[in-house]
């Protein structure tokens, strides 16, 4: 097991939502995204979106899927963002982004480790989000109504059906999706 | 994956087996590799679509957090248009006259109140500390009931001598009830600690000074507050106008 870094801190602090420490991370690093993504075919908006994506990732990675940081945190978390910006112009066909050579280099390889590690998570977290998109709407309409923090009882209700009936069609539904992941990645 | 294992690891995961299918089931995953593949898999569809879909309480106070601290972060910078506009001498020096009432801004002179209005931002799922009492404390403050605030706030400090976050907000009620000399001692103790409240408390120490007309120390403690702290600016302010 690797060690955890003491920046994890920065993750501690986003699944609870303290505010000083996200606005710690504002404070650091907004101006070094706003001038990357400035330099690189981007406007303030979307390094504000950038930014404001990849602090979400990381909550949903930290909280949902116990992400515990081993390296530290500003070189992984402006990495992070860097790239979720290359990917954004690859996705708009613009050719990227201007060597930051001179930062890669200072980039130890613990950090890109983790980035990378994180970046593979979300494509999955993609597929499985793109897999479950191809369900029928009933079958979505019943997973993503169980997984809220309502009752079960009363989501049947509102459904209209039996909690036995909600429980078992959400099985089968679940079922469906994780066959069609399997096949989807072969 | 056939589908009677999946329907198995769901029942698994559901609780829904009986004690002796749960060992029977539980035997197998520990020799084949291919259930356990499955189980894993499952468990990491399921946590996608939980961080997706559940959208609870906490999940969407923290992106109302981001979304206004976006606003605050990145806003697009807008650019005066610079104009060149000729102007005679009397103009200009009644241009003079007004930049210079707005620097001295004799109306401004308590700059200082201005900052002394704050909010509580109570922090959720901190461990110990009473989450009813904090919630409480937290509304009273914001209503700006200070006195039901800092009624809420000593038995919580009691309870967790170590909380600054706590030990702050006591201190800012009863700077805002005029105990001062109490609020100072709670602002000093978290000043002392490592602790992400240690430049507000500085911060409020120094208004605390200047509530009791006591300038020199409010400066000394304005001082204290680094470049690179939130309150960097605020502490600028003020010391520029005393």
């Amino acid at each position: 097991m690797q060690k955890i870094h003491k920046d994890q801190y920065f993750l501690e602090g986003l699944i609870s939502n303290n505010h000083k420490v996200v606005q710690e991370i504002y404070a650091k690093f907004s101006d070094k995204i706003k001038r990357h993504i400035l330099n690189n075919n981007g406007s303030v908006d979307d390094a504000g979106d950038v930014f404001q994506e990849c602090l979400i990732d990381l909550y949903n990675q930290a909280k949902y899927k116990d992400l515990k940081l081993s390296c530290p945190f500003e070189p992984f978390f402006l990495l992070m963002c860097k790239r979720k910006w290359l990917n954004a112009l690859k996705k708009k066909a613009i050719i990227p982004v201007t060597n930051n050579e001179e930062d890669l280099l200072n980039i130890s390889e613990d950090v890109f480790l983790q980035a990378e590690e994180l970046e593979a998570q979300q494509e999955q977290s993609e597929l499985y989000l793109k897999m479950f998109q191809k369900l029928s709407e009933r079958c979505q309409e019943i997973i993503s109504l169980s997984l809220t923090d309502q009752h079960q009882e009363k989501i049947a209700e509102d459904l209209g059906v039996t909690y036995g009936y909600l429980r078992k069609k959400k099985s089968e539904c679940m079922a469906s999706l994780i066959l069609m992941i399997r096949k989807e990645q072969g | 994956m056939e589908n009677q294992n999946l329907e198995n690891i769901i029942r698994y995961v559901n609780g829904e087996m009986q004690a002796n299918e749960k060992e029977v089931f539980e035997q197998e995953l520990a020799t084949n590799i291919n259930l356990k593949e499955d189980l894993l898999l499952y468990l990491n569809v399921d946590k996608t679509l939980r961080s997706e879909f559940s959208n609870n309480k906490t999940d969407r106070a923290f992106k109302e957090n981001l979304v206004s601290l976006n606003q605050q972060y990145f806003k697009a910078e807008q650019k005066p248009t610079a104009k060149i506009i000729k102007i005679n001498r009397l103009w200009y020096a009644a241009a003079i006259l007004i930049v210079g009432l707005l620097i001295w801004a004799p109306w401004n002179h308590d700059i200082y109140d201005k900052y002394a209005d704050t909010e509580m931002v109570s922090f959720a799922e901190r461990g110990a500390v009473n989450q009813d009492n904090l919630q409480a404390a937290t509304d009273a403050f914001n209503a700006k009931d200070f006195n039901k605030a800092k009624g809420l706030l000593q038995p919580l400090v009691k309870e967790n001598p170590d909380d600054d976050m706590l030990k702050f907000y006591l201190g800012l009620t009863q700077f805002q009830t005029k105990e001062y000399e109490k609020a100072k001692s709670n602002f000093t103790t978290v000043n002392k600690r490592a602790s992400i409240f240690k430049y507000d408390a500085a911060f409020y120490m120094a208004l605390t000074y200047l509530k009791q007309d006591n300038k020199a120390e409010a400066k000394v403690w304005l001082n204290k507050i680094p470049k690179d702290s939130d309150e960097h600016q605020k502490a600028k302010d003020i010391l520029d106008n005393l």
